[in-house]
């Protein structure tokens, strides 16, 4: 617990005991008739709104979610052995809301705004409600500006936009967590002068942890902070041993405090981590509160559960500031099962997903991305024109070499077109490996595919790829930077800039050595 | 809780023929009558929930006792209730009866709590703020609570009017943690 100094007792008993004699609260109680797994029906209340806050006894908070005829279901967002039958529960006349503000950067926080991170108190301006109506069709613009993920595969052929809702699918352990937490880093370049200078606006991180083990959020936390990414990034954590109701409202906080920023005339990123924790405990939570299950146990609105939560995600139109929400929800399948309900449910509502394959990860393809069956239904629009022109023959030359691969094994018996088609392929694949924690810049990305899809490593053996990849960027650092400043400033690759790229790459591979 | 919507409805019923025939305060009187009798007689009660007994028998139970008491309209009521079964119920719908009855007239029930008892001029003084709030008449009813430490509380139906020591403790005690938060 913070420190309190002596003279902040005495003034505000001083302060409080002025205050004393003028100060009538007045507040509509009720009394609890039933409480237990986190729920609790309460009598009295009339005028109780739907989805306000109420407060129990020993600073325990709840939520009104059911109105019915002569008593209230309310879901509380604590124990619920600190409520007794008789006790009494009192309106605090406002529908359920968290603190916004700039000041919630850097911190990690509950859904309901409280810090547990130990850095004390957070001063904030503004109360906004956790839900909140999407906005309209006239409020919006179409998606234009790209998102930079840092990850070469997604950048160049599954391109976010600012606004887009991308979901981020697969199986367990198959680093879901660490496509977004690369997200995240690769935005500390948009806080940075030179992206000023360049036209790019910040973007502002949340990360909303549902149902997730505290150590695994610890660990997260520690490793935006090492890579100096806590600075523009809020991590509101429901972990697993909170109540259902809290990890409930999670992800709507999360786009509460995204919402501040979009509507500020600002950019954020918002992931949800993960939104299939998010349906189990809403599922368990109606069932609580006797809701009819349907299937899969699931309540009849688990649809709308989501879809209301992404459709506030969007991309303001120039009238109302131009900010955007992005979301990456990320949704866990069971052995691959993408037709189950809810990640059909969730691929419905969003622009497109990201799909990890274990068999992928393990055979050694890190991100995993399955980019057959990966899409983003912006595009190109989420791109800049550099990346537009080599990333186009990317994914066709990665279509033909996944058609051909079951043919890989007859490598001596096949055709000199097949051969080829199947060295470049394996080699662009080897090029979009990429390591953790180690987002990629635009620039470097489209000079490495360029290479690629050229075809200049068809002669370098595939365990030298990446070190030539490396090499390469470094030696067109030092020797031609102006390639990488044209990229960057004008976006586009200019003619000259290709004829350049061209003489160096021809300029390395002369000089560059094979590994023993 | 069912037995809440079909004791409202029965109250209406009677509530309504009591005001259209204008005979209101005998009614209510009857009602007071019947509540009180049901609720410190034990034996009276447990007859009239009983499952056992036929109807005509508690007819001929509630008739004996009630009828040189009451007004035709409240003798007829009780035969209703009973020959609809719902008897079981009728301790509740006389609660009802007395929540439209006072929502009616205007009147309201105030029970106030405090520490230390209050002389008349300061229960009279409350009264009167409550009634300018409320806009109805206020009766009142004292308890000591020690608990409430100095002031009082007044509650109205489900509205609580706090100016208790307690209560200023409590906001204190709240804005201290405000820096922390172990959410319970």
């Amino acid at each position: 617990m913070a420190e309190v100094r002596p003279d902040e007792i005495s003034a505000i008993l001083r302060q409080q005991i002025s205050g004393f004699e003028n100060e009538v609260d007045i507040y509509d109680v009720g009394t609890v008739l039933q409480v237990g797994d986190g729920i609790a029906r309460v009598y009295g209340l009339k005028n109780v709104m739907a989805s306000e806050l109420v407060e129990f006894p020993n600073d325990v908070f709840g939520m009104v979610l059911n109105l019915e005829e002569d008593s209230i279901g309310c879901v509380l967002f604590g124990e619920s052995k600190l409520v007794k039958e008789g006790d009494t529960v009192k309106r605090t006349k406002r529908v359920t809301s968290m603190p916004v503000g700039e000041a919630m950067l850097g911190r990690v926080i509950t859904p309901l705004g409280l810090p547990i991170d130990g850095k004390g108190d957070i001063k904030t301006s503004a109360y906004l409600p956790v839900e909140r109506k999407a906005l309209g069709i006239i409020q919006r613009q179409p998606v234009k500006e790209p998102l930079q993920t840092g990850i070469a595969a997604v950048d160049s052929m599954i391109p976010i936009g600012r606004g887009q809702r991308e979901l981020i699918i697969g199986d367990r352990q198959t680093g879901k967590t660490a496509v977004a937490i690369d997200a995240i880093i690769s935005q500390k370049f948009t806080h940075s002068e030179a992206s000023k200078a360049l036209g790019i606006n910040p973007v502002y991180c949340i990360y909303v942890a549902i149902g997730q083990k505290s150590s695994t959020v610890a660990q997260v936390v520690a490793k935006l902070e090492e890579n100096g990414a806590m600075e523009y990034t809020t991590v509101i954590a429901a972990s697993a041993s909170e109540p259902a109701p809290l990890q409930y409202i999670a992800p709507y906080s999360g786009a509460t405090l995204g919402e501040f920023f979009r509507d500020s005339g600002k950019h954020a990123l918002v992931i949800y981590d993960d939104l299939s924790k998010h349906a189990a405990s809403y599922r368990e939570l109606s069932l609580l509160l006797r809701r009819p299950p349907g299937r899969e146990a699931y309540p009849g609105d688990v649809f709308y559960l989501h879809s209301r939560l992404l459709e506030r995600a969007s991309k303001l139109s120039e009238e109302l500031g131009g900010g955007s929400l992005t979301a990456l929800p990320i949704i866990e399948t069971q052995q691959g099962d993408v037709s189950a309900y809810i990640p059909t449910n969730v691929i419905s509502i969003t622009d497109g997903q990201i799909y990890l394959e274990s068999n992928l990860f393990n055979s050694g393809v890190r991100p995993a991305i399955n980019i057959g069956i990966s899409v983003s239904r912006v595009g190109g629009n989420a791109q800049i024109k550099a990346m537009k022109k080599v990333a186009g023959s990317l994914k066709l030359d990665l279509a033909q070499f996944r058609a051909l691969e079951s043919f890989s094994k007859f490598s001596s018996d096949l055709d000199k077109a097949t051969q080829m088609t199947l060295a470049k392929g394996a080699r662009l694949v080897e090029l979009l490996k990429q390591g953790q924690y180690a987002p990629v810049p635009v620039e470097k990305q489209v000079v490495s595919i360029f290479c690629g899809v050229n075809s200049y490593l068809d002669d370098i053996e595939l365990r030298d790829v990446k070190r030539f990849e490396k090499e390469f960027l470094e030696f067109i650092e030092v020797k031609y930077n102006e390639i990488y400043v044209s990229i960057r400033e004008t976006k586009d690759l200019k003619d000259e800039i290709v004829a350049k790229l061209r003489s160096a790459v021809e300029e390395f591979l002369k000089s560059f050595k094979k590994s023993a | 809780m069912i037995d809440t919507k079909v004791s409202l409805r029965y109250a209406c019923s009677i509530f309504q023929l009591a005001v259209e025939e204008n005979k209101l305060t005998a009614i209510a009187a009857d009602i007071d009558l019947i509540n009180g009798a049901i609720k410190s007689h034990k034996e009276l009660r447990s007859v009239i929930i009983s499952p056992i007994f036929r109807p005509e028998v508690k007819l001929a139970v509630l008739d004996k006792i009630f009828s040189s008491k009451i007004s035709i309209e409240t003798q007829n009521f009780i035969k209703l209730v009973v020959r609809k079964s719902r008897e079981a119920l009728l301790e509740s719908i006389c609660d009802k009866f007395v929540v439209l009855k006072n929502e009616h007239l205007g009147i309201a029930n105030a029970e106030i709590k405090s520490a230390y008892s209050l002389s008349d001029v300061q229960l009279n003084e409350i009264k009167e703020k409550l009634s300018a709030i409320l806009n109805k008449k206020i009766n009142v009813s004292v308890k000591i609570d020690k608990e409430v430490i100095g002031g009082f509380i007044a509650r109205v139906d489900d509205t609580i009017y706090d100016a208790s020591v307690k209560h200023q403790l409590d906001v204190l005690r709240k804005q201290f943690y405000k820096g922390n938060s172990a959410l319970n």
